[in-house]
């Protein structure tokens, strides 16, 4: 039990007064850039490195990792507050969270979403500690081929998010894949659908799409549907969700956060095909699935255990191969660079002291954030409890400020207003929105990994590699299987 | 002849304000901007971060570093030659530069900027997996001959500078390799970890941290300091002397004199400060200090070879502009017979109509129009399986499919459902406009003047009559967006031309 040692000697650098200081300060940043919609966690880990200079390296590690850790986290707040996903994986918070909120309950939706994010980060760092070696090394064996098979599995929760049309969610799909078609080919440099727009080339940014669709889109849709803006909003509740209803959902936590880290492990794939994954699985075991996307407790709980369970994950391959699994994680190698530190599996023999340092650290940092998000519930709720007429302006201005900082441009700040009308136009008729953001993630991985798994050699390769063959039949699987069900149900 | 005097007269009199003011006003005067092309944490944003801090020293007035990412640099070079050509914004320069300026016909050219200094050369390497058969450049000769050209090559981007690389390395070589390209540097090197392929372009830095790999060989003029056993081309008898990578700053093509010289100077304060000689090297590169003549001559160089290989790799040609006018023919051809087809089943089987069946029959005549696009995309060589076009084709026949079946299922039930609730289009349409308004005059009346009004507008519109509490929050969320993005973390928000 060498790892015991080690990590006991972590624990001891880490509780003093300066790095638990740190490790508050860095989840309150955290929180704070996650909620900003458009400040990705990649955005606020690279925010802080220039503050980080000064530090010795393992403090600054600690800060730049809690601040990853609870910007995850962050997301989900806006995401069931105001609709407004403000991270990109938050987005399968708001199918559950933000009804809850109409309903008067954000206090419930919000309190779920700390508690399943923290256990969710508890269950990714114990994974980190004891299973990376192991985990890296499957991590290789991710060829494209494997890489498709997990877009393809990620694209059957289609089904899960169609509530009831199912010819309207796959043209939503469809829309949100070519949608994502649009810019330069990543194979030959040639410009699609760009319609000579130069800032089309890198396609439109994930974020402006996101903010737009969602939290555009349902301010047009609500106002257009209210027969006029009532001044006399419901009652809002503050309570927070009692222990039983966590309890009873407790396979739902455990089970998003296996996904989310193990996920979060392979490069390239990320917290947010983690959380849709989760959430479909979740919908899937569920005894009541007619309750989601209605206000289900399980949807936000699998969400934000798999975000956070994702941030684990994504720092085995960083510290174990020196390959980030996540955007945040390739911001966190160039800081590591910065304070002469290279990762990789030989960071493990020359500084120890500081990989379990920043082991120890990150459950202190889940403990920092469970505190701290707790707290701050009062004051979200507070701000939603703001007259309508007043939140709807604040929202949109969000929504320009989020799409800006992204790449400071504005070009995202109107693609973010075209995908709002989208959004509302979709809306409108009937069609699902979240489609769209799930072929718009997934479109990429699916196409790129499909043309180079070619390359290299022919179509049998998806069936010939036996992860890839498995991740096929779950996916055939997992898509058919609520017809069965339905089917089956029926014949009874 | 009067008006002559008149205009020179203006003339000299400009000259001379000028001129005095330029005497009076000693560069730098206000903070100097340095344009990132890439995310945080790439090297070009480290490397640039890295000098912002250690130049502290050398320059009066505080050095920011602000990512402008998008289009492989096109994004960034064009923010700088968007603004004056004062020498405060100055662009971090990568040799990668040269084939995005090649291949985006942007119109923006590698002229259009004064190259100041580079500041770090890192040479390029073959990188092989130590556990792999292929491990030394004699191993992958070999395989490669053995393979007839299905040797996989791993790196970023097609067409960039490892890409050139692995195409001028092969004709040196004498050998055919396959370029599997992968999103970044580290996928790629994931999957060389993975055994997934046989060799990675890339450079030594790649190899630090990662005990599986090893630089097989690298194109320096002699052996490396950090990897004394690692052997150049040059010995094994190929002439790859030294092809590097280079970093580097540049400003706008006009930029004063004045501006340039302490720039200039600031750079090779810098490349002689032992901090910064100490962060170069622990990247495994090598810190050098080229003026303006030598790094110039670089670029050029640099770019000839580009074009050359470029073509030799059967991209530089494909690369077609898109033709708009046709484009816009097409669309309108089709938009006319969507517009026909419509009025169509309206005179005829008005019962058909519905929202469902609008909407479906747009997206078939959309996915037309999408479709006659796809037909100019390219079938090049690394196109021979799957091209550009056949993905987008495929989610296009799923949308025809779809669409049609919406059509139909629409059509056999027959039955009118009123999809939407047209009950308050008024207010959504109205605040969207004033939306709308509030990103057009953000440019002009900077970013918190305009969120100021457009909160107090948007609250009127919505119909809300609490003044004090309208104004009071209008108020305090400007106030929070100043202390949150501008004070704690430092993001730019956008400056209007006539109000900041």
């Amino acid at each position: 039990m060498e790892i015991l040692t080690y990590l006991t000697q972590g624990f001891q650098l880490i509780l003093n007064w300066t790095p638990l200081f740190i490790i508050v300060i860095g989840v309150m940043m955290g929180i704070l850039v996650g909620v900003i919609p458009g400040l990705s966690p990649a955005m606020g880990v690279a925010l802080l490195v220039p503050f980080s200079y000064g530090m010795n390296p393992l403090n600054a590690l600690i800060l730049l990792t809690s601040v990853y850790a609870a910007a995850n986290y962050g997301g989900t707040i806006t995401a069931i507050a105001i609709n407004t996903p403000g991270t990109p994986s938050a987005i399968v918070s708001t199918f559950d969270g933000y009804p809850l909120t109409k309903q008067g309950q954000p206090g419930r939706a919000l309190g779920t979403s700390v508690i399943a994010s923290t256990v969710g980060g508890f269950f990714g760092a114990l994974i980190l500690v004891f299973f990376s070696g192991p985990l890296a090394k499957a991590a290789l064996k991710f060829g494209p081929a494997e890489y498709f098979a997990l877009a393809v599995f990620g694209l059957t929760i289609i089904s899960s998010l169609s509530r009831g049309n199912w010819i309207k969610a796959f043209i939503a799909t469809l829309i949100g894949l070519l949608l994502n078609t649009v810019g330069m080919d990543p194979f030959t440099g040639y410009l699609r659908f760009t319609f000579g727009i130069p800032e089309l080339a890198d396609g439109f940014g994930f974020i402006p799409a996101l903010i737009g669709l969602f939290a555009l889109g349902e301010i047009f849709l609500s106002l257009e549907k209210s027969e006029k803006v009532q001044s006399t909003v419901k009652k809002i509740s503050a309570q927070m969700p009692r222990f039983k209803e966590i309890w009873q959902i407790k396979r739902t936590i455990f089970q998003s956060s296996i996904i989310g880290t193990l996920i979060g492990v392979v490069p390239g794939a990320g917290a947010t095909i983690a959380a849709f994954i989760a959430y479909g699985e979740a919908k899937r075991i569920s005894k009541n699935p007619e309750k989601f996307g209605k206000g289900a407790l399980d949807g936000i709980a699998a969400s934000g255990a798999a975000t956070s369970g994702s941030v684990g994950g994504a720092l085995v391959p960083l510290l174990t191969l020196g390959i980030p699994g996540s955007a945040a994680t390739a911001v966190l190698i160039g800081a590591l660079m910065l304070h002469g530190l290279t990762p990789g599996p030989e960071l493990f023999k020359s500084n120890a002291a500081v990989v379990y340092g920043l082991f120890a650290s990150l459950f202190f940092a889940y403990l920092a954030m469970f505190v701290l998000g707790y707290l701050g519930n009062q004051l979200w709720i507070k701000i939603i409890s703001l007259p309508k007429e007043l939140l709807y302006p604040i929202i949109l201005a969000i929504a320009f400020i989020g799409s800006y900082s992204v790449n400071n441009s504005m070009f995202d700040v109107w693609s973010c207003l075209g995908f709002g009308i989208l959004g509302w136009l979709l809306r409108r008729y009937n069609f699902p929105t979240a489609p769209v953001i799930l072929g718009l993630i997934l479109g990429f991985l699916a196409e790129t990994n499909f043309r180079r798994a070619l390359l290299m050699g022919d179509w049998h390769i998806f069936f010939t590699r036996p992860v890839s063959l498995i991740l096929l039949i779950l996916a055939f699987l997992s898509f058919f299987y609520p017809i069965f069900k339905e089917k089956f149900k029926t014949k009874k | 002849m009067a008006k002559f005097i008149r205009h020179s007269g203006i003339g000299a009199l400009l000259f001379l304000i000028l001129g005095i003011s330029s005497l009076w006003a000693r560069f730098p005067e206000k903070p100097i901007t340095i344009i990132v092309h890439s995310k945080p944490g790439s090297a070009i944003d480290i490397t640039s971060r890295q000098i912002a801090n250690i130049g502290r020293k050398y320059c009066p007035v505080p050095i920011l570093v602000e990512n402008k990412s998008g289009g492989s640099g096109i994004v960034a070079m064009r923010t700088v030659l968007s603004k004056p050509d004062d020498g405060y914004t100055v662009l971090a320069v990568t040799k990668s530069f040269i084939s995005t300026v090649l291949l985006t016909k942007s119109g923006i050219s590698m002229d259009d900027f004064y190259f100041l200094a580079c500041m770090v050369v890192d040479p390029e390497a073959l990188i092989t997996n130590r556990h792999s058969k292929v491990r030394t450049l004699e191993d992958i000769i070999r395989d490669a001959r053995a393979k007839h050209g299905k040797q996989r090559w791993l790196g970023p981007l097609v067409g960039g500078v490892d890409h050139l690389m692995a195409v001028k390395t092969w004709e040196v070589l004498g050998i055919k390799g396959e370029w599997i390209p992968y999103e970044g540097g580290s996928d790629a090197l994931a999957a060389l970890m993975g055994r997934q392929g046989a060799v990675y372009v890339g450079n030594p830095v790649d190899v630090l941290g990662r005990p599986d790999l090893m630089v097989a060989v690298v194109a320096a003029p002699e052996r490396l300091p950090h990897f004394p056993d690692t052997p150049t081309f040059v010995e094994k008898g190929y002439p790859l002397k030294s092809e590097v990578l280079w970093r580097g700053y540049a400003v706008k093509k006009g930029t004063d004199a004045q501006a340039i010289t302490f720039l200039t100077e600031f750079f090779r304060k810098v490349s002689q400060d032992s901090a910064w000689l100490k962060f170069v090297h622990s990247t495994a590169a090598q810190p050098v200090f080229w003026d303006h003549p030598t790094f110039t001559r670089h670029v050029n160089h640099d770019q000839k070879e580009a074009i050359k290989y470029l073509e030799k790799a059967g991209i530089l040609k494909t690369a077609a502009p898109e033709k708009t006018k046709k484009q816009t023919r097409t669309a309108l051809l089709l938009l006319a017979l969507y517009g026909l087809v419509i009025g169509l089943t309206f005179a005829f089987k008005r019962q058909w109509i519905s929202a469902d069946t609008v909407i479906g029959l747009l997206l078939i005549f959309l996915g037309i129009f999408l479709y006659t696009l796809t037909l100019d995309f390219p079938k090049g060589k690394l196109t021979a399986t799957v091209g550009p076009a056949s993905m987008p084709r495929l989610w296009i026949y799923g949308l025809w499919f779809f669409s049609l079946w919406m059509i139909v299922t629409h059509i056999k039930n027959g039955k009118q459902i009123d999809a939407a609730p047209a009950s308050q289009l008024r207010t959504p349409v109205l605040l969207a406009g004033l939306m709308l308004l509030y990103v057009i005059l953000v440019p002009y009346l900077g970013y918190y003047i305009t969120t100021f009004l457009f909160l107090i507008g948007g609250a009127y519109l919505l119909n809300y009559r609490r003044h004090v509490l309208i104004w009071a929050t209008a108020l305090s969320y400007i106030l929070f967006s100043y202390v949150v993005f501008y004070k704690i973390l430092q993001v730019p928000l956008p400056t209007g031309k006539w109000f900041y």
